[in-house]
Formats: structure tokens, C-alpha cells, sequence
């Protein structure tokens, strides 16, 4: 256990100043995008971002389909720490999104398939995290949230597909999207540098927030204890 | 010997349909609060009539969902208030036969309250009946489907919840979102009188949601039930 709280801790110092060389990277490495100017650099934080976010509401549905087969709280622990950590980068998406299309696209919000998308998977993830507080029974309540963790994430597709349907303004991916993507290397260094920073912070916040949930189911069951002793 | 499968859900079937025919509980003040809403869109809108075919699926659709909303979190609930869950689950049924009875109870509630409503849509909004009305009330029932499969799950869920009422929205909606996208523009296609292939896509894209929430909420229904005391 020591040795593995060691590697963690490492971890986070690895992480403080890779983070300040991706600041780095974005700010000072990478060319200025020549249409948008500098306002294209939130694509940095943006892009990852989403990445987090839909990385760790996979994490949410494998570790519900884990809670339901086992019934082992510790999965649930890791969902909802998922939840929580993915709604966080869920919302800077969101935040970042319409700070970036006034400049480029002139609008702030489009009801376009990727907006959309993303806000339907904030909205299920959020009642996610608010159902929570409506159960008492600790139980109960983790196969509850297990149940949506799997329903949400089934959904996130058809989601998609049926708001692609309805229309579409977000532009195509850039990585392998067919004609006229790609990056400049410069410019795909500052991006998966801080792709792989985001996907480390993300695993660090997560076993954090598990660890608190899991200090406080302690503590409740020695409170039982006490209780019952007294 | 154990009766057919069939007998089952259908013994199953009419106990729910029973107890709400008898008692009209929950499907009157769902059918007036549909009617509120109607009312509140006249309100809130001045349309012309072309911006009006335009608009009626979606307000269809709203009134519908809102209305079968007060409705969804009973279902179970009268199990719940009287304790009668465990004698049924007791009985030497299969889980998914509980779950199917449900469902097709909670559909047959939702369809009856949409056929009390549908009239006064017409009325309301000055619609004579559209060429492929089978068709429009084909979208209603698919849509329908969906709904009550998702509500059904989510409904037995929320047992053991406080506040269950706000809840069950909460958790319904975000869900049943891709089928009201669906519904409302395969209805807003018939009702302009558009070509059906147009509206081909959006009724496929209902069935796909039905088809995959049906099965899921079929298979999870039996992990939700077994630990409810």
C-alpha cells in the first residue's frame, strides 16, 4: 500500500511540471493558427478536455457493469469519482466551447450534433451525481447509480446519431478526419503533450475523490460501531 | 405444474389495469394537466398557421411527456404503499415476466391517456386530419414505447428514493432525449404533409431506442429488483 501511495505521489510532481511544460508547449511553442489567431490555442485545453470527459464516463459504464456483477463498493467508489471528475471536464468543454465559437464562428452556441451531444452527456451525468443524494442506503444507492451509469453510456450514441441527424456545424475531427485535416508538428506536439497531461490529471483526481469516498464510508461504519458499543 | 408464461403476464397484466380502472387515480389528473399544458402553448405562442404546423408536433410531444411525467413515478408506487411488492415477488414468476407486465400496463395507461388528449389537440389547434394519420399515431405509440420502457426501470429504481416525483424526470429525460428528437419530427413531418420517406429516418431512429432500451431495461430489471425489501 505505502510503496503504491509512493508512485502516486511521484505521479503528481511528474504532473506539476509536465503541466507548466504544456504550458509552455501551447503559449509560447506552438505557431499562432493563421485564420483564428491566437484564440485557437484554447483548442489545447478544449479538445483534451473532451477527451477526459468521455474517457471517464466509459470508466463510469465499466465500473457500474463491475459494481452490478460483484457488488463490490469499491467499484462503486471509482464510478462516482469518474462521474464527478468527468462532469468537471464535461463543464470546462461547455465553458470553453462558446469562448472559443464567438471569435471563430461569430455565434456562441449552435445546436449543433457535437454540442448538443456534449450537453445531453452533462445533463445525464449530472442527475447521475444529483441521484445520489436522494438514497439513503448506501447499497441501494450504488446500484441505483450503477443502473444509469450503464443506461447513460448506452445512450451517448444513439444521442449522437440522432442530433447528427438533425444537423451538424462543429467542425470534423483533425486528427484522420479525410481531406484537409492535420496538424502542424509544432502544433500536435503542444496537443498530445498536454493530451497525455490531461489524461494523467484526470487519473490522479480520480483515485483522490475515490479515496475520500472511501475515508467517509470508513468513518460512517466506525461511527455504527461506536454507536452500537455505546 | 406453473401456468404458461403468457398467463402469467397476462394475470399480471390485468391486475395493474384493474387497479387503475377501478380507482382513475392517476389517469384524470394526468389527462387535465395535458390539457393545462395545451392551454399554457396558446399562451405562450401567438403562431400563424403555417408556423403552427410547424410547431404542433413539438407542443404535442411536451404536453404528452409532461403529462405521462406526473403519472411514471406511480407505477410500483401503489406496490410500494400497500407492500404488496413481495408477495409478488414471491410468486414463482420470472423477474423479466414482472418487468413485461409492467411495461405493457404503464404503456397501455400512457397510450389511453394520449388518446383522451389527442382530440382536444385537434380541436385547439384548428387540424383536420392529416393523409397519414396510421402513421402519426404509429410515431405516438413507438414514442410512447420508449418512454415506458426507460420510466418502467427507473421507476422500480427509485423505490427506496425520497422524493421520487423530481427524481424520476431527472433521470427519464436526459435519457429519452434522442427519442423525443425522433417523435417530434416524424410528427411535425406527417402533420405538414410531407412526404412519409422523410419521416422514415427519424421512425427508424424511435424503433432502434425502443429495441435497445426495451432489451437493456429487460436485463437490468432483474439486478434492481432482487435486493428491494
Amino acid at each position: 500500500m505505502r510503496e503504491r501511495d509512493t508512485v502516486w505521489s511521484t505521479l503528481s510532481y511528474v504532473l506539476f511540471f509536465a503541466m507548466l511544460t504544456s504550458l509552455y508547449l501551447i503559449f509560447l511553442f506552438a505557431p499562432i493558427e493563421r485564420t483564428m489567431g491566437h484564440v485557437q490555442r484554447i483548442f489545447y485545453f478544449h479538445v483534451p478536455s473532451a477527451w477526459v470527459a468521455f474517457l471517464a464516463f466509459f470508466m463510469v459504464f465499466l465500473a457500474s457493469v463491475a459494481y452490478i456483477m460483484t457488488r463490490n463498493l469499491r467499484y462503486d467508489r471509482l464510478a462516482l469519482a469518474s462521474a464527478e471528475v468527468g462532469v468537471i471536464f464535461c463543464t470546462i468543454v461547455l465553458v470553453t466551447g462558446p469562448i472559443w465559437a464567438r471569435p471563430a464562428w461569430g455565434i456562441w452556441w449552435t445546436w449543433d450534433a457535437r454540442l448538443t451531444s456534449t450537453l445531453v452527456l452533462w445533463l445525464i451525468y449530472a442527475s447521475y451525481l444529483l441521484l445520489r443524494g436522494f438514497v439513503e442506503e448506501e447499497r441501494r444507492k450504488a446500484l441505483l447509480a450503477a443502473v444509469v451509469g450503464i443506461v447513460g453510456f448506452v445512450d451517448v450514441p444513439i444521442v449522437y446519431m440522432s442530433i447528427r441527424w438533425w444537423r451538424t456545424q462543429h467542425p470534423q475531427p483533425v486528427f484522420a478526419g479525410g481531406e484537409g485535416s492535420g496538424l502542424d508538428p509544432q502544433m500536435r506536439l503542444a496537443f498530445f503533450f498536454t493530451l497525455a497531461v490531461f489524461t494523467i490529471l484526470f487519473a490522479i483526481l480520480t483515485r483522490l475523490s475515490a479515496g475520500v469516498r472511501r475515508a467517509e464510508q470508513d468513518l460512517a461504519e466506525l461511527d455504527r460501531l461506536i454507536a452500537i458499543k455505546e | 405444474m406453473a401456468p404458461h408464461p403468457l398467463k402469467q403476464l397476462a394475470s399480471l397484466y390485468s391486475k395493474d389495469i384493474k387497479l387503475e380502472f377501478r380507482s382513475r387515480e392517476s389517469l384524470l389528473p394526468m389527462f387535465v394537466f395535458g390539457l393545462l399544458v395545451l392551454t399554457i402553448f396558446n399562451f405562450s405562442f401567438e403562431f400563424s398557421p403555417a408556423e403552427m404546423k410547424s410547431a404542433a408536433g413539438g407542443m404535442l410531444w411536451i404536453a404528452f411527456t409532461f403529462s405521462l411525467t406526473l403519472g411514471i413515478s406511480r407505477s410500483f408506487g401503489l406496490e410500494k404503499e400497500y407492500g404488496s411488492l413481495d408477495s409478488t415477488l414471491l410468486m414463482p414468476v420470472d423477474r423479466g415476466l414482472i418487468f413485461l407486465g409492467k411495461l405493457l400496463s404503464n404503456f397501455t395507461f400512457a397510450l389511453v391517456q394520449e388518446a383522451l388528449l389527442l382530440p382536444f389537440f385537434f380541436v385547439f389547434f384548428n387540424f383536420s386530419l392529416f393523409p397519414d394519420f396510421g402513421w402519426f399515431l404509429a410515431v405516438i405509440c413507438l414514442g410512447t414505447f420508449g418512454f415506458c420502457a426507460v420510466s418502467t426501470l427507473f421507476s422500480a429504481l427509485t423505490l427506496s428514493a425520497r422524493m421520487r416525483e423530481i427524481l424520476m424526470p431527472l433521470l427519464v429525460f436526459p435519457v429519452y432525449i434522442p427519442a423525443v428528437i425522433g417523435s417530434v419530427k416524424a410528427a411535425s413531418t406527417i402533420i405538414r404533409g410531407e412526404p412519409l420517406a422523410w419521416a422514415a429516418m427519424w421512425i427508424k431512429l424511435i424503433v432502434v431506442f425502443d429495441i435497445v432500451f426495451a432489451t437493456l431495461a429487460y436485463i437490468l430489471f432483474e439486478f434492481v429488483l432482487e435486493e428491494q425489501s
